[in-house]
């Protein structure tokens, strides 16, 4: 690295900690940025700093935001008896994108994983059983990945929360749209059945 | 590249870059190995059920320079209903974890694949006494990996004809009465719940559910195969932990 100037040095030593960015592409971005015009180079540097800054987590789902409570939490014309869990804040944009889902929702941030040792302790499963004690709620879906963990922290979830009384229901796993029944695997296909309706 | 065929369990899953996967396999052929599987966590990659952890299949692989490979795989059992109750799922993550401390990169053991599989699926019925059925394993596992616990005699003394009175994960099996006084750590045994380790090194371990045991012999095994196996391998496992975390839930 002594071959470059120190701030160049140092660009590049910033940039290569982001992930999978190693030192020869970090080293690409920085010649990048130095070619840029300066404005926009400071309206990256302002974003960054802006985005860390501004962004924080609500105070009530968890979900990434500016104002807390956020947009989905303080609007009213959502069905607040209804809460969709999820494991990340990009699960909720995926989930927004249906715009199918009306009622509010509870990002874990994580999810039970008995293998690597993240316990219930150490994710927002606390703050979840603290709102559906103090509000009125109808339905909790639990919608984690249909993996190990996802369906660790599923299992647990209902466990904690049936006692309240409340509906827990899961998001069903199955064929996607557009897909083939022939190149379907047998365990999605299992699950399918399983999962099936009358029409 | 000479393309390389073997039954194996998935025991670990590593996500690896934007969509690839770093899968661990127990195989039956070669050991322990180390796999990537290219695309395998997109919606519509091939590979996507098959390198699901507890997955039991046939894996077609090539050798990279440091890892395999996988290009095909075909599922045999895929073991998912083990997801569907947190005892098991819970029980099978140990079972997984255990053989990946057990054994190392590219060594055979066959007995010790042909164990996992059948305590896997034996995991499956629901009407086997789970907990007897892991620390059947545990004994097993650990014996068949080079750690078998000497259950005749006293450990300590080498006294051959020495009444057992409590077990000793640091002389390495049971001690007697005179030993154990002085081993401050050695643990005090029921006489039925020695017979009960004894019968169970010598039985397969499909016989498992017929055997019926007590309450006070599986707490006794728990607490023996919990601190020998943490003296042996050095390693205290999350999944125990958790599984102790949702006992106290299922007690509330």
């Amino acid at each position: 690295m002594n071959f470059y100037p120190a701030p160049v040095a140092k660009l590049i030593e910033e940039l290569s900690k982001l992930p999978s960015i190693g030192s020869k592409t970090a080293q690409r971005l920085a010649f990048f940025i130095l070619g840029m015009p300066e404005g926009e180079a400071e309206s990256l540097a302002q974003s960054i700093i802006e985005a860390k800054q501004k962004t924080k987590y609500c105070s009530i789902c968890g979900n990434l935001t500016d104002v807390d409570p956020c947009n989905i939490c303080s609007n009213t014309s959502r069905d607040s008896k209804v809460i969709c869990v999820v494991e990340e804040p990009r699960d909720v944009i995926a989930m927004e994108r249906t715009r199918e889902f009306k009622g509010v929702y509870h990002v874990l941030q994580g999810a039970i994983s008995p293998m690597e040792g993240i316990g219930p302790d150490d994710i927002r499963i606390k703050e979840l059983l603290k709102r559906l004690h103090n509000s009125k709620v109808d339905e909790v879906i639990i919608a984690t990945n249909p993996n190990v963990e996802g369906e660790a922290t599923a299992m647990y979830l209902s466990k904690l929360i049936k006692p309240f009384g409340i509906k827990v229901t899961r998001i069903a796993h199955g064929v996607p749209v557009g897909g083939d029944l022939e190149y379907t695997d047998e365990v999605t296909l299992t699950k399918a059945l399983e999962g099936r309706r009358e029409i | 590249m000479p393309l390389l065929k073997a039954q194996g369990i998935v025991i670990k899953m590593v996500n690896l870059g934007e969509a690839d996967k770093i899968i661990t396999l127990f195989t039956d052929s070669m050991g322990k190995i180390e796999a990537v599987a290219h695309g395998a966590r997109k919606p519509k990659s091939k590979l996507l059920s098959s390198t699901q952890i507890f997955c039991y299949g046939e894996y077609v692989l090539y050798k990279g320079k440091s890892l395999y490979t996988i290009s095909q795989a075909e599922i045999i059992q895929s073991f998912q209903e083990l997801l569907n109750d947190l005892y098991t799922l819970t029980y099978g993550s140990y079972v997984v974890e255990l053989i990946g401390v057990l054994t190392q990169n590219n060594e055979p053991n066959i007995e010790l694949f042909a164990l996992l599989l059948k305590c896997m699926y034996l995991m499956t019925d629901r009407n086997i006494d789970i907990e007897l059925l892991i620390r059947a394993f545990e004994l097993k596992s650990m014996s068949i990996s080079g750690y078998m616990p000497n259950l005749y005699g006293c450990s300590c003394c080498k006294d051959k004809n020495a009444k057992p009175y409590g077990f000793s994960s640091q002389s390495g099996g049971l001690v007697c009465k005179k030993c154990f006084d002085s081993d401050g750590s050695a643990i005090k045994l029921d006489p039925s719940t020695i017979g009960l380790m004894r019968y169970i090194l010598k039985l397969d371990i499909e016989k498992v559910g017929m055997i019926k045991a007590s309450k006070n012999n599986k707490y006794e095994m728990k607490k023996i195969s919990k601190d020998y196996i943490k003296y042996y391998l050095d390693k205290e496992f999350k999944s125990l932990e958790f599984l102790d975390d949702i006992k106290n839930v299922d007690n509330l």
